[in-house]
């Protein structure tokens, strides 16, 4: 029977879309969520994590798996130098404040990349990712189930150092009370810094999982950014884990609107979701988000 | 307080009135100008700054290679060119401020055309204003033509028309095709594209079993190409960019689509995209109008064949047919200035005389001849298909093009799982 | 309402200044007059929903892109003469903004900044498949619309004068007015203002209705004077961006911050932009990041700094 296929077909590509978008906004949820900063600069950490592997691929010729925890360990710190140096003066000011100083990076780090690297889109030709798992009726390109699966594993080890390590009850501490965390003894701006820090570094993991089967180019962040904040809403804003949900929902919503209305309105239906659940279920999907 | 920045407001609208606001304005020359001064609003940066850079390159290949021959040889002397580029960041609001800049503070003699047809749209508007021949190797879009500009000139042929040959292609293919998709970027180049490969398929009686506009922002590719798959059909005809050639043809491969045979409106023909495919790209079609093979030439670029060398050598590689259009239109341009023995600087009266040479001019270049009709196109291009065969572009339509001839058609292509 | 104050009447002066600006200066210097009197209106419009109002506000080129097309579907289908259309645009607008805002406004913080977000982003996208899907051609999908060539430019110079003037006064007379009062209130602390039986939700919807109606007028001049528009430029975020960054650079919530902000800004790319031409964007994103973090109260709170230590030395 031909539409189950289809159908099935289609939720399997929106699930594994689903999963990177996932990875590609859990940072922004996280430094939100810690920090309250509204990251207008998050893209173009993707878009960097994304350049990070393909010159480690194609300049060193490194194994692209294995660039992965280079693209974290280079965007980790970048992220916490970023929030260190730069960031950390806008604690405590309105939110705008911080939107406009990361606006303003995000034009720095676009035009520097666009300086070094020019406009031209690269693509990575990985070996063992030229073929595509035929399960059945079924087509899974491997980079994306590679991708996701190990998006989804970052998401979750995200998860598990929030709960259950000494730094994550850190982060959480200094996110719900700055002050109460200062005097046990947590320095806040040394927090925020790792926080922002792990929240680049995921982006850039998620930019290098990105490249696997997209082209590469420093102006693909925008597009990153807007799905990011769609995905914290729709996951629930503060609620870091919620991020798989929203990233599946946005994935599954977008490839169904592909497959059975038309692709030029796979775009219009995110954003109506969008703004559907923030109007109606502000605590996102699960209902855990933070509400204002 | 608001005294204070008045203040300020009012020395910085005075310093704006202040007659020698030089700085708003290049510096001018004094005396008597020894030079052609082109100005040139650019996508440097933005969406189509990979595709301008290859009119850079071209711009940049004739100031030197006429500088080099001594200049512009207008009664007697000979005068070099001196280009200033923009960046228009490949907004059409940009590109129009930059080109009214140029056109009235820098007041340049010559102006060069950006890329693409959505930038066209908007800097014809400017350069028919301040009347500047604007002609454009990059700008095909039929609606550009209905303006009834008087300066606009592109020596591409118009979108609709162009894809004609690499839809035509397939009247030669043995079996018959007789199932057809076409999709194509919503954009102004990919959707009017788009719109003629239907048109032509029909033409040709086949049926176009799915039809498709996608979205430029579109991420996931896979699920489109299934949609496709899923109908079935014996050739795809794609309208778009290079970026859009580049996407759909990486997601054939991902969901195991292997139509019989594949057209592209643009993307092949640009380098990068052999290095991305290499082998992979055997047997790709695509919409073009020039070829190094075709026996043009003009005294500028040499022939065909040697501004394809050039290109190889300067830039590392060969020539994409949109750098041979820009400089036909190079050509064209100097042609009519040296007939009419233009000096600079070239003022409006001269710019007019400009205009109308190139309207009645007929000449050949090293892109073919170049002829514009009275709406500013190209006349008489024949619109060709070229296919990607051992990493190198064969002419597979029509039959014959000014003496040279096409090479066999590679059809049905292969399944990727058995390549 | 009292006597207009110093700053008032400077401005007013400044006003005669500008009008008979043309006569003195070439047609460049013109044009660029008009790009910053066009940002001035702009960022003024958001700069009274976010500034007197409390409410940020991302995606208020919803309302430049409809009346874009609104102004443009004037001129060429109802044959409509420039000015008259405009205004009808803004009206459009103004009934667009009205239906979207009602339920839109409901949301607080960083969720009404989202909201709008998205809001502009399905604006759109919209705007992208109307052709396809509705019967009546408006936006010409990705091919966008041709307006008919303007005669001349000074037209434009003072459109966005009067829209820049009107903004700025609007502005000054809430800065003095009680509704000016009750709205800061409501800036400051809505659910304070809310309890004490302000309708905050109507408050803020005029405010919104009203800078839709500028922005809107805005658009559709903007498009009339570059001759073509399309749905991607017109709803394009980097819009609202600019827009916000020049009324921040400027001071937020001051009355002359935006066209400071936008008088700063677009000169300093006018300058940086043609001496270099490669790097001009990055110190463009180094200047916003210096002057957020070292100027937060922007250029007009700079000068207010200057002024205070002034006071304080002669103390």
């Amino acid at each position: 029977m031909a539409v189950p296929v289809e159908l099935v077909q289609t939720l399997i590509n929106g699930i594994l879309q689903g999963g990177v978008y996932a990875a590609a906004a859990v940072g922004l949820s996280l430094i939100f969520g810690v920090s309250g900063i509204l990251n207008a600069a998050h893209g173009e950490l993707v878009m960097l994590g994304a350049f990070a592997t393909y010159w480690l691929v194609t300049l060193y010729h490194l194994d692209a798996l294995l660039t992965l925890p280079i693209s974290f360990a280079l965007l980790f710190a970048f992220g916490w130098a970023l929030q260190y140096f730069v960031l950390n003066r806008t604690l405590g000011r309105p939110l705008l404040l911080s939107l406009l100083v990361t606006f303003g990076i995000s034009l720095i780090l676009v035009n520097t990349a666009l300086r070094l690297w020019s406009g031209d889109y690269r693509m990575l030709r990985i070996p063992y990712f030229q073929h595509s798992l035929i399960l059945g009726d079924f087509i899974v390109p491997l980079s994306r189930v590679v991708a996701c699966v190990t998006a989804v594993a970052m998401v979750a080890g995200l998860s598990w150092l929030l709960a259950s390590t000494r730094l994550g009850r850190m982060i959480r501490a200094t996110a719900q009370d700055g002050e109460m965390a200062r005097m046990l003894g947590v320095n806040p701006r040394a927090v925020y810094a790792v926080t922002f820090g792990i929240g680049s570094g995921v982006s850039g993991v998620a930019g290098s999982l990105v490249a696997f089967y997209t082209p590469v180019e420093p102006n693909m962040g925008l597009t990153y950014t807007l799905f990011a904040f769609a995905v914290v809403v729709l996951g629930g804003l503060g609620y870091t884990a919620g991020v798989i949900w929203g990233g599946l929902a946005l994935g599954v919503a977008q490839a169904l609107t592909e497959t059975y209305l038309e692709a030029g309105l796979s775009l219009l239906v995110a954003f109506a979701l969008l703004y559907a659940i923030l109007r109606f279920m502000p605590a996102g999907i699960m209902g855990k988000g933070r509400l204002e | 307080m608001i005294t204070r920045w008045l203040a300020a407001v009012l020395v910085m609208t005075l310093a704006l009135a202040s007659p020698g606001a030089s700085w708003l304005g290049a510096q001018r020359a004094h005396g008597q100008q020894k030079e052609f001064k082109v100005g040139v609003a650019l996508s440097l940066s933005g969406i189509f700054s990979k595709d301008a850079g290859l009119f850079k390159e071209v711009y940049d290949l004739w100031a030197e290679t006429v500088n080099k021959a001594g200049g512009i040889k207008v009664k007697g002397t000979g005068y070099p060119v001196r280009i200033t580029y923009y960046d228009d960041e490949s907004s059409p609001q940009k590109s129009a401020q930059l080109i009214e800049r140029l056109a009235t503070a820098d007041k340049v003699d010559l102006m060069l055309a950006g890329f693409g047809s959505s930038i066209a749209f908007a800097a014809s508007a400017v350069a028919e204003k301040y009347k500047y021949p604007y002609i454009s190797g990059a700008a095909s879009a039929n609606p550009l033509f209905e303006k009834q500009y008087k300066y606009f000139f592109a020596t591409l042929n118009k979108t609709f028309e162009e894809v004609e040959g690499a839809a035509k292609v397939f009247t030669q293919a043995q079996p018959k095709p007789t199932r057809a998709a076409v999709i194509g970027s919503d954009h102004l180049f990919g959707k009017l594209a788009a719109e003629g490969f239907k048109k032509f398929m029909e033409e040709m009686g086949l049926e176009v079993v799915h039809y498709e506009i996608f979205p430029l922002a579109l991420t996931d590719y896979n699920s489109l190409l299934l949609k496709v798959k899923r109908a079935n059909p014996d050739i795809l005809l794609v309208g778009g960019l290079f970026t859009h050639a580049l996407r759909v043809m990486k997601a054939t491969k991902e969901v195991d689509f292997s139509p019989k045979g594949i057209a592209f409106s643009y993307g092949p023909t640009v380098p990068d995209f052999l290095k991305e495919f290499g082998k992979d790209a055997d047997g790709v079609i695509a919409a073009s109008e020039w070829l190094p093979t075709f026996p043009f030439k003009d005294p500028i670029f040499g022939t065909a064949a040697q501004f394809n060398e050039t290109i190889q050598q300067k830039y590392g590689h060969p020539a994409d047919y949109v750098q041979a259009a820009a400089a036909g239109g190079l050509v064209a341009q100097q042609t009519a200035i040296e007939q009419l023995g233009l000096q600079p600087p070239l003022d409006e009266k001269a710019r007019e005389a400009l205009m109308e040479q190139l309207h009645k001019q007929d000449v050949m270049t090293v892109y073919g001849r170049v002829k514009f009709g009275p709406d500013g196109a190209i006349v008489q291009k024949p619109p060709i298909a070229v296919q990607i065969q051992n990493g190198k572009f064969v002419l597979v339509y029509p039959r014959d093009v000014s003496g040279a001839q096409a090479g066999k058609l590679l059809y049905p292509l292969a399944p990727w799982r058995s390549r | 309402m009292g006597r207009p104050t110093l700053a008032e009447g400077l401005a007013l002066a400044m006003l005669a200044v500008l009008v008979a600006l043309p006569l003195g200066i070439g047609p460049y210097p013109v044009r660029v007059a008009t790009v910053i009197f066009m940002w001035a209106a702009l960022a003024g419009a958001w700069n009274l929903l976010a500034g007197y109002a409390g409410s940020t506000d991302l995606g208020p080129v919803v309302h430049y892109g409809v009346g874009a097309f609104a102004t443009a579907a004037f001129m060429l289908k109802a044959q409509l003469p420039f000015l008259v259309a405009v205004v009808l645009g803004g009206v459009v607008a103004m009934a667009v903004a009205y239906a979207l805002g009602t339920p839109t406004l409901r949301l607080r913080g960083a969720y009404f900044a989202i909201g709008t977000l998205a809001l502009a982003e399905s604006a759109k996208e919209v705007a992208l498949a109307w052709d396809r899907f509705i019967p009546f051609p408006l936006t010409g999908g990705s091919a966008g619309v041709s307006l008919p060539l303007a005669a001349g430019y000074i037209q434009f110079y003072y459109v966005m004068l009067a829209l820049m003037a009107g903004v700025t006064g609007t502005a000054l007379w809430l800065q003095r007015s009680k509704f000016g009062y009750g709205l800061r209130a409501v800036g400051e602390n809505d659910r304070l203002a809310e309890a004490s039986g302000v309708n905050i939700h109507r408050l803020r919807r005029r405010l919104y209705v009203g800078s839709a109606f500028v922005i809107a007028m805005t658009g559709g001049t903007a498009g009339y004077w570059l001759s073509y528009i399309n749905a991607a430029e017109v709803f394009s975020t980097a819009i609202t961006f600019q827009m916000v960054v020049m009324t921040l650079l400027g001071g937020l919530g001051t009355p002359f911050g935006p066209a400071l902000g936008a008088t700063f800004l677009t000169l300093a790319s006018e300058y940086l932009g043609t001496r270099f031409v490669y790097y001009y964007l990055i110190i463009i994103g180094a200047m916003i990041v210096a002057l957020s973090l070292f100027a937060p109260g922007g250029l007009a709170g700079l000068v207010q700094l200057a002024r205070q230590r002034r006071v304080q030395e002669a103390a």
